[in-house]
C-alpha cells in the first residue's frame, strides 16, 4: 500500500506542474481531505530611500464533497517611497528636474527668467550676436523717432532666450541622472476564489479574483485543465486567462498618489493569456516540464506615473508663441504635441497600446539520492511585440537534513533587452510617438542569490524562512550592452511562513475530535470575547480568523452629549480654535489566531493582526483654512501582535475558569500622516495601527454550561509598560468587564446576549513630531471615557458533516451610554465575525 | 515574422523532446517512483514563496509568464 500512496504523491508533482491558479498551487491529483492553510509574510526593500514593500497573504484550501476543493486567497501588501519619475541629462539644470514634480510653481519659477519684459538680457543678447551683422538701425527706426527694439525682433530675442533655457549643450556622452518622487503609502489588497474539480486523470480548475488599488483596479479570472497519461508518467497542461484592468487617476490633493499637477485619467486596459504545459517523469530521479505561454495586452498600458524628457517636442518658437497666447500653465498644449506636458520638455510617458508577449520555459528536477538533495534547473526565454528580449536561468539545491529541515540555497540570473521606445531621455521627438524612460524597460542583468530554511514540524506544521540579495546593473546584462550605470540598485525580500496541513494533523491524531467537539458544545463564548475559550487537550492546535468592524460616524460628542460647531471650535483644540472635524471613521480589523495547548493547563496564542482605518474630515465654520485638513484619510498594515498565555484554573465540565497573561508587541506603525509621505505632519492619535509600547494585557475568564444553557463573565485590562512610546504618548489604559448568557436552540445553533462595561483613560503626554493640530483628534484629552454597550450574537459549530471542527460566530456591540473624556466622534456599533478550526 | 518564427521553433523542440522522453518515461514503475514523490521534486515546493517572489519579479522586471502559472492582475508597478 505504501508503494502505491508514494506513486501517487509522484502524481501530485505532475499536476502541481501542470495546474496553475495564481496564488494558489494544487498539490494532489486529489482533492485534499481536510483543509489546509497558509499564512505568509514578505518583506522587500530597495537601497537607500527607495520603495519598500509588505506583503501579507494568507490562503485555505477546504474540501467539498469528494471531487471538489474550494480554493481562497487573500493578499494585502502595503508600499512607500521613492520611485525613479524619469531621467535626465546630468548637465541639465535642477529648475528642469522641479519642474516635473509641481508643474506650475517651477513654470512660474522659469518664466520670470524666460519671458519677463524687463529682463535686459533679452535686449543684450540680441546686440551682442547680431548688432554687429546686421547694423544697429535693422533692430529700431530712429528716422521714425522711435529708439525702441521692433516688435519682431522683441519676439526672436525672447525665442532665442527660450532656446538657451531648453537647449542646454548636452553632451551626448553624458551621463544620466534620475529625478525621483517621493510615493505616499499605498495598499494593494487581493482576494482570489478557486475550485478545483478531480474528475479521475482530468483535473479541472476555475479561479477569480481582484486586485484593487487607489488608481488600479483589475479584475481577473482562469481556467487550467490537466489530463495526466502514459501510465501517469506525463502529464499535458493548458490554460486560459483573463485580465480586464481599470487605471484612474484624480487631479490634485487627496488622490492618494503623487498628487500635484495632472490631468485625470479613466483607462483600460485587457490581457488574454494562454498557456500549455508538457510534464514527464524521465527516471526514478529525474522530472522534465515543459512549458509555453502567450498574452495578449491590449489598452492603456503605460505607466501614468511615469514622465520622460524629450527635447525638441515643443519648440522654441511654439513656447513663445504659448506664452503670447495666454498664460502658459492654462495654455494649449493639444496645439502643438500629442503628449500630455507636465514640466519644461517633460511629458507623461506613452507606450503602444497593444503588447504580444510570448515565453517558452523548462525546468529539470534531479534526485540525488547519496546526498538526499534535489536539484532544481530553470531556464526562460520571453520575447515581445515592444522588443524586449530576456533570457532568465534558476538554480535552487534543495537538501535534506535532520530533524524535518530542509535548506535551499538559489541563484538565478535575468538579462534583458530594452523596448524599442526606451531611451534614459530623448534629445528628439520619435516618429511613432512613444517614449519611456521607466528603468524596467532598458537593458540590464540583475543577479540574485538567497537562502531559504524549512521546518517541518510534527503533526502536518510547517515554518518557513527566506532571504534574497538582487543586483541590477545595466553592465549585467548579457553581452555587456546594458543601459549604463545611473539606474543601478540593489534590493532584497525576506520571507516568512507558516503552513498548516489538517489533513496531516487529523490522521495523527485519529478520535479524540469527537470528543473535543462535544466538550466545546454550547460553550463558545460571544465572538467579541477575546481569549474566552481554551483548548482541552494537551497536543491540540486551533487556527482561527477574528474581523472586527467599528464605525463612527455623524456627531461630534462632547461627555454623553452632542456638541455644537461652535463649541468644538472653540473648545476642543485645548486653548486653540479647531479648524477641522472628523466626520466619519471606519475601521476594519483582521486578526490571525493561532492556539497550542502543550499541556492540559496551558494553552499559547499568537494573534497578529491587520488594520485598515479611514478618516474622513470636514472644514468647520469659519475655520483658519491654512490649518485646516478635509477629505479622506487612509491608514493600513500590521497592527500590534498579542501573546498570550491562558492557565487554566478550574474545569469540572460545568464551571470552567481560566487566567489569560498576555503581551501586546509594538509591531503597529504610528507615524501614519495625513498626506501619507514619510515625516510630513502626522494623523490624529485615533488613526495609528498601534499603540507603540509594549502593553500588558491580563483577563480572569469565567464559563458555564448546563444542558441548552450557557453563560459566563470575563475581566480584563491593558496596562501600557512603558512611560511613553517614541512619539511622545502612551494611550489610556483600560478596563474591562462583561457578563453573558446563550441559549442552545439546535446542538449546532445557539444565541447570546452580553452586557459590556469598559473603561479607558486619555492619552498621556503627546506627539513630539509635526501634527497640524487643527482637529479635535488631534488632542491626547479627546481620547479614553466610560462605554456601556449591549452585545447580540449568534454561535455556530457543526456536529456531523464535512465541517465538523469549524465553529462561527457573529456578534453586534451596540451602545447603550457611552460617556465621552473631551470631544469625540460618536461610535455606531461594532461587529465581530470569527471562524476557528480546532483539531 | 518573429513570433512565427519562435512557435515554429518551440514546437519543433517540443515534439522531439516529447518523443524522446516518452520513450524514457515508461520505465520507471510505481514502486521506484520514491523519491519523485518528495516535496523537494515537486515543480513548485513551496507555492506561496514562489508566489512572492514572482510578484517582485513581476513588478521589477519586464517578462512575465513562465514558472507553471498563468498570470493575475496585477497592478503593482
Amino acid at each position: 500500500m505504501a508503494v502505491i500512496k508514494k506513486g501517487k504523491k509522484t502524481l501530485a508533482a505532475l499536476s502541481c506542474a501542470a495546474m496553475g491558479l495564481p496564488g494558489i498551487q494544487a498539490k494532489a491529483a486529489v482533492p485534499v481531505a481536510e483543509p489546509e492553510s497558509n499564512v505568509q509574510y514578505g518583506y522587500y526593500r530597495e537601497q537607500g530611500d527607495r520603495m519598500k514593500a509588505e506583503v501579507y497573504h494568507t490562503d485555505f484550501i477546504l474540501p467539498f464533497a469528494d471531487r471538489v476543493e474550494f480554493t481562497f486567497s487573500a493578499d494585502f501588501d502595503t508600499y512607500v517611497g521613492a520611485t525613479p519619475l524619469y531621467s535626465v541629462p546630468e548637465s541639465v539644470p535642477d529648475i528642469v528636474s522641479a519642474a516635473s514634480a509641481e508643474f506650475e510653481a517651477a513654470w512660474h519659477m522659469a518664466s520670470p527668467l524666460l519671458f519677463s519684459d524687463e529682463s535686459t538680457s533679452i535686449e543684450s543678447t540680441i546686440t551682442q550676436e547680431i548688432v554687429l551683422r546686421e547694423g544697429f538701425n535693422y533692430f529700431v527706426d530712429p528716422f521714425n523717432g522711435d529708439f525702441n527694439v521692433k516688435p519682431e525682433f522683441k519676439k526672436e530675442g525672447k525665442v532665442r532666450t527660450i532656446e538657451e533655457f531648453i537647449g542646454f549643450s548636452v553632451d551626448e556622452t553624458a551621463t544620466t541622472k534620475q529625478i525621483k518622487a517621493e510615493q505616499p503609502r499605498e495598499s494593494r489588497t487581493m482576494p482570489i476564489l478557486g475550485a478545483n474539480l478531480y474528475l479521475g486523470p482530468v483535473t479541472v480548475g476555475l479561479s477569480g479574483g481582484f486586485s484593487n488599488e487607489p488608481d488600479f483596479n483589475s479584475a481577473f479570472g482562469s481556467s487550467n485543465l490537466s489530463w495526466e497519461f502514459n501510465n501517469k508518467l506525463s502529464a499535458i497542461s493548458l490554460g486560459y486567462s483573463l485580465t480586464s484592468n481599470d487605471i484612474t487617476r484624480n487631479g490634485g490633493h487627496g488622490s492618494g498618489h503623487h498628487s500635484g499637477f495632472g490631468e485625470v485619467l479613466d483607462e483600460t486596459s485587457t490581457f488574454n493569456s494562454f498557456t500549455g504545459g508538457f510534464s514527464q517523469i524521465l527516471s526514478k530521479n529525474t522530472l522534465l516540464q515543459l512549458n509555453a505561454g502567450y498574452t495578449a495586452q491590449r489598452g492603456y498600458l503605460s505607466n501614468p506615473y511615469k514622465f520622460v524628457y524629450v527635447r525638441g517636442e515643443v519648440t522654441a518658437d511654439e513656447y513663445y508663441n504659448l506664452l503670447e497666447e495666454t498664460q502658459l500653465d492654462d495654455g494649449d498644449w493639444a496645439k502643438y504635441t500629442d503628449l500630455e506636458v507636465v514640466g519644461v520638455d517633460i511629458f507623461r510617458e506613452v507606450r503602444p497600446e497593444d503588447r504580444d508577449q510570448w515565453f517558452f520555459a523548462t525546468q529539470l528536477n534531479q534526485h540525488i539520492p547519496a546526498l538526499d538533495a534535489s536539484v532544481h534547473f530553470n531556464y526562460r526565454y520571453y520575447t515581445d511585440s515592444w522588443k524586449i528580449r530576456s533570457h532568465t536561468f534558476e538554480l535552487d539545491w534543495y537538501q535534506s537534513l535532520p530533524f524535518g529541515m530542509t535548506v535551499t540555497p538559489h541563484v538565478r540570473y535575468y538579462s534583458q533587452s530594452s523596448a524599442e521606445f526606451f531611451a534614459p531621455y530623448f534629445l528628439a521627438p520619435r516618429a511613432d510617438g512613444h517614449y519611456s524612460s521607466d528603468y524596467r524597460l532598458s537593458s540590464y542583468g540583475k543577479i540574485s542569490s538567497g537562502l531559504s530554511v524549512s521546518k517541518q514540524f510534527t503533526k502536518g506544521v510547517r515554518l518557513d524562512a527566506g532571504f534574497e540579495y538582487y543586483i541590477h546593473k545595466g553592465s549585467l546584462k548579457m553581452g555587456g550592452d546594458g543601459v549604463g550605470d545611473y539606474a543601478d540598485i540593489t534590493s532584497y525580500l525576506l520571507n516568512a511562513s507558516l503552513n498548516v496541513n489538517l489533513s496531516s494533523l487529523s490522521s495523527s491524531m485519529g478520535s479524540h475530535k469527537g470528543h473535543d467537539m462535544h466538550a466545546h458544545h454550547g460553550a463558545h463564548p460571544p465572538a467579541g470575547v477575546m481569549a474566552g475559550h481554551m483548548l482541552g487537550k494537551a497536543g491540540d492546535l486551533m487556527v482561527g480568523y477574528q474581523y472586527m468592524y467599528v464605525d463612527k460616524a455623524g456627531d461630534t460628542v462632547r461627555g454623553a452629549y452632542n456638541a455644537s460647531d461652535e463649541s468644538i471650535v472653540n473648545n476642543a483644540c485645548a486653548g486653540k480654535t479647531c479648524s477641522s472635524k472628523a466626520r466619519e471613521m471606519t475601521m476594519h480589523m483582521h486578526m490571525f489566531n493561532f492556539m497550542y495547548a502543550p499541556t492540559d493547563w496551558l494553552n499559547l496564542m499568537l494573534m497578529p493582526k491587520i488594520i485598515s482605518m479611514e478618516m474622513d474630515m470636514e472644514i468647520l465654520p469659519g475655520a483658519d483654512l491654512d490649518e485646516a485638513h478635509e477629505g479622506a484619510h487612509l491608514s493600513e498594515g500590521l497592527g500590534d501582535t498579542l501573546m498570550m498565555g491562558l492557565f487554566k484554573l478550574y474545569d469540572n465540565h460545568t464551571h470552567h475558569l481560566h487566567l489569560g497573561v498576555g503581551v501586546s508587541a509594538p509591531t503597529g506603525n504610528i507615524d501614519a500622516t495625513l498626506s501619507g509621505l514619510e515625516d510630513t505632519d502626522l494623523q490624529g492619535y485615533g488613526m495609528q495601527l498601534g499603540s507603540g509600547t509594549w502593553d500588558l494585557k491580563p483577563s480572569l475568564t469565567y464559563t458555564g454550561q448546563a444542558n441548552s444553557w450557557s453563560w459566563g463573565a470575563q475581566a480584563n485590562a491593558t496596562k501600557r509598560l512603558q512611560h511613553r512610546n517614541k512619539d511622545g504618548y502612551a494611550l489610556g489604559d483600560e478596563i474591562q468587564g462583561s457578563v453573558w448568557g446563550g441559549y442552545s436552540f439546535f446542538p449546532w445553533l445557539s444565541a447570546s446576549v452580553r452586557g459590556i462595561y469598559t473603561a479607558q483613560g486619555s492619552i498621556r503626554g503627546k506627539y513630539d513630531g509635526n501634527s497640524l493640530l487643527s482637529a479635535p483628534t488631534d488632542f491626547p484629552e479627546n481620547y479614553g471615557g466610560e462605554f456601556w454597550d449591549v452585545g447580540i450574537g449568534m454561535s455556530v459549530s457543526p456536529s456531523r458533516g464535512t465541517l465538523v471542527g469549524n465553529s462561527f460566530s457573529v456578534e453586534w456591540l451596540q451602545p447603550v451610554k457611552h460617556d465621552y473624556n473631551g470631544y469625540q466622534l460618536e461610535q455606531d456599533g461594532s461587529l465581530s465575525v470569527r471562524w476557528g478550526y480546532a483539531f | 515574422m518573429l513570433w512565427y518564427v519562435f512557435i515554429k521553433r518551440s514546437c519543433l523542440v517540443l515534439f522531439i523532446l516529447l518523443s524522446a522522453v516518452l520513450q524514457v518515461g515508461c520505465s520507471v514503475a510505481p514502486w521506484e517512483r520514491g523519491n519523485l514523490a518528495k516535496t523537494q521534486m515537486l515543480i513548485v515546493p513551496n507555492p506561496n514563496r514562489t508566489a512572492l517572489r514572482r510578484h517582485v519579479f513581476d513588478s521589477k522586471e519586464s517578462s512575465q509568464g513562465g514558472m507553471g502559472t498563468a498570470g493575475g492582475g496585477c497592478g503593482c508597478n
